[in-house]
């Protein structure tokens, strides 16, 4: 080491941070453009270290604004100087504009101040429709008891969501048959985005038509999108209460067998007096099958009545997992989760793994441990894929989830490639 | 060179083409870690995404200042996105700064490419090997490596920070960062073995 660089010996890590006062900083730069080997692998390992402070960041990710904004900025060819809308008036070439703005503003404000009184009252209306229209829930049942005015105009103190959501419950606690309450909730689905596209027709017609197009567009929008929310847990409480009902019947089958059996066993004892020892002993055998395969069907059937319990928690959320990596193919995956109901993943189009690989679901919230597996996914040769887990407080804290490919038998930590990712 | 970061020049090259397609995979792939320092350093969702985007629009626009031979595409873009955070900080709190690091001089004159083989910033194994050890540094030594890597604060503004001497500060974050060098060191002799 030169004279000259003793006096940076020790600095690099705070250069390297840029934390430096200004001359320092500068002077330790000019060095470094000297060439001085001497003090190069210094820097370099300082360089490195404070690289690794990044890696200290929690994980985040950003929303899919970002990526669909990025492009239209590149297509748009705009220069280094662009800015989102929201932050463009911060510009320096922009700062004597509010002047110019002021001033038309003073000259608007008579004008608005007539065109508000005017308008007053059919914006009131209008929010009020709107509102209306929002509070019928959403796709996962999640409405508030409120006052709400049903489409004709006339008011009720249950909400129109919960009302419907309650019809079928109802249904569910009675002693109607699974296809019943999924008849019950399919007419509730559609009576409300029925609702909906009434109420549109309303605002439409009601002589706000024009001003409030875009509005109605929206409002469209979101009927669009409760429809295919709705079909998607449709669908789902479909496939489980199918499950259900299979489960059911094949429990009560074995259930029937295995008393068949124990009285058989009763019999042969009684009849045989000392017993036929092999009779009993074969009886013995398929009782105990028998009673081992109603314990597996039980607890099967038990796993769909959560996952039907879940499904029409009032307080389940989804997420919805996109491919994040080439290697994810064109696969998707939602998710529905509650902390006091549980968590289930349905997967379609996953790719087909090697055996050695499997596929493992990572919940990442907000506490420590930061990654926690939510399990393995259970995974069919046409690239569906199913996770139930049982619900746990963490997901309380739930801010993401992600799907790596992971070992045989899975990871205790995440070592695999993350495939498709979700956030809240 | 690693089969990633060859993945990685030939995506630039298709940058510098002005394939977005390109420029796509990349973000794809690596907006998850340098949003994540972005979002530490500014605390806001909104801002951080700006700067994500700004990021990447650098690197859509001057993919030329990246030159592979000196290390990882995903350091550069680190480098990259810190930088312009903290400007933007920096500008919200009235306070212009300008210093080497921030023009990206530095990286010219630094080569980055001596991480272990089997470690990178890529690795889960690493970034949580590195996140343990930074909570089991003394908390003296953890706050004076986060004030100045992701609040962009001098020395001066740490010693008084923290009321401690210039010397104390100095010596701190350089025990701090030397245990974080030396666990990934550890880890790549571990990968290796």
């Amino acid at each position: 080491m030169s004279v000259e660089c003793a006096h940076v010996e020790e600095d690099w890590e705070l250069f390297v941070l840029g934390s430096l006062e200004e001359a320092a900083q500068q002077r330790m730069a000019s060095h470094v453009r000297s060439g001085c080997k001497e003090c190069h692998s210094r820097l370099m390992e300082a360089q490195i270290a404070a690289g690794l402070v990044a890696m200290t960041a929690p994980e985040r990710q950003p929303s899919l604004r970002v990526e669909r904004d990025l492009l239209k900025r590149i297509e748009a060819g705009e220069s280094s100087g662009w800015r989102s809308a929201a932050s463009a008036w911060s510009w320096p070439r922009f700062r004597v504009i509010p002047w110019v703005v002021a001033t038309a503003c003073v000259l608007l404000a008579g004008w608005f101040f007539w065109q508000q009184r005017r308008l007053g009252e059919e914006l009131t209306k209008a929010e009020a429709t709107i509102e209306r229209m929002r509070r019928p829930g959403t796709a996962t049942g999640q409405g508030a008891h409120r006052v709400a005015e049903v489409p004709n105009g006339e008011s009720t103190d249950s909400a129109t969501s919960t009302t419907t959501s309650s019809s079928t419950k109802n249904a569910i606690t009675s002693n109607e048959s699974p296809a019943d309450r999924r008849a019950a909730r399919n007419q509730d689905v559609d009576n409300r985005a029925s609702g909906r596209a009434e109420d549109e027709r309303k605002l439409a017609n009601d002589g706000m038509g024009k001003p409030f197009a875009s509005t109605v567009a929206e409002l469209a929008a979101q009927v669009d999108e409760l429809k295919k929310e709705n079909a998607g847990l449709r669908s789902a409480t479909a496939a489980a209460e199918k499950n259900e009902v299979e489960l059911q019947g094949a429990l009560s089958a074995s259930t029937a067998r295995a008393e068949a059996l124990e009285r058989d066993l009763e019999a042969v004892k009684i009849s045989s007096g000392a017993a036929n020892p092999a009779e009993v002993a074969t009886l013995n055998r398929q009782l105990l099958e028998s009673r081992a395969e109603v314990a597996r069907l039980g607890a099967a059937t038990a796993r769909y009545a959560q996952i039907e319990n879940l499904l029409q928690s009032g307080s389940t959320q989804q997420i919805v997992l996109r491919v994040v990596d080439p290697a994810g193919g064109k696969a998707f995956a939602r998710v529905f989760y509650s902390p006091q109901a549980g968590l289930l993943l349905l997967a379609d189009a996953l790719p087909k793994l090697d055996h050695e690989k499997c596929y493992q679901l990572w919940v990442i919230r907000k506490g420590a441990p930061a990654i926690l597996s939510a399990g393995l996914l259970q995974t069919s040769d046409d690239g569906h894929g199913f996770l139930f887990a049982e619900p746990t407080r963490e997901l309380a804290e739930l801010t993401g989830l992600a799907i790596t490919d992971e070992p045989k038998g899975g990871s205790i930590s995440a070592r695999g490639h993350k495939l498709l990712f979700g956030a809240r | 060179m690693s089969e990633q970061d060859q993945d990685d020049v030939d995506l630039l090259a298709g940058i510098a083409r002005r394939d977005s397609d390109a420029l796509l995979s990349l973000y794809r792939k690596y907006n998850g870690r340098v949003f994540s320092v972005i979002y530490r350093i500014l605390d806001n969702r909104a801002a951080a995404e700006e700067v994500l985007q700004d990021t990447f629009y650098r690197l859509w626009d001057r993919s030329q200042l990246y030159q592979p031979e000196k290390g990882q595409l995903i350091w550069w873009l680190l480098t990259v996105a810190r930088n312009l955070a903290l400007d933007h900080k920096r500008k919200e709190s009235r306070r212009m700064d300008s210093n080497v690091f921030s023009k990206g001089e530095l990286w010219d004159g630094a080569e980055l490419d001596r991480l272990p083989g089997a470690a990178s910033e890529d690795d889960p194994d690493l970034r949580r090997t590195i996140q343990r050890v930074m909570e089991e540094l003394p908390d003296e030594q953890k706050r004076a490596i986060e004030l100045a890597y992701f609040e962009g604060l001098t020395h001066q503004e740490l010693s008084e920070k923290l009321g401690q001497s210039l010397g104390t500060v100095k010596t701190r974050i350089r025990l701090g960062l030397s245990k974080l060098r030396k666990a990934m060191r550890d880890y790549g002799k571990v990968m290796m073995l």
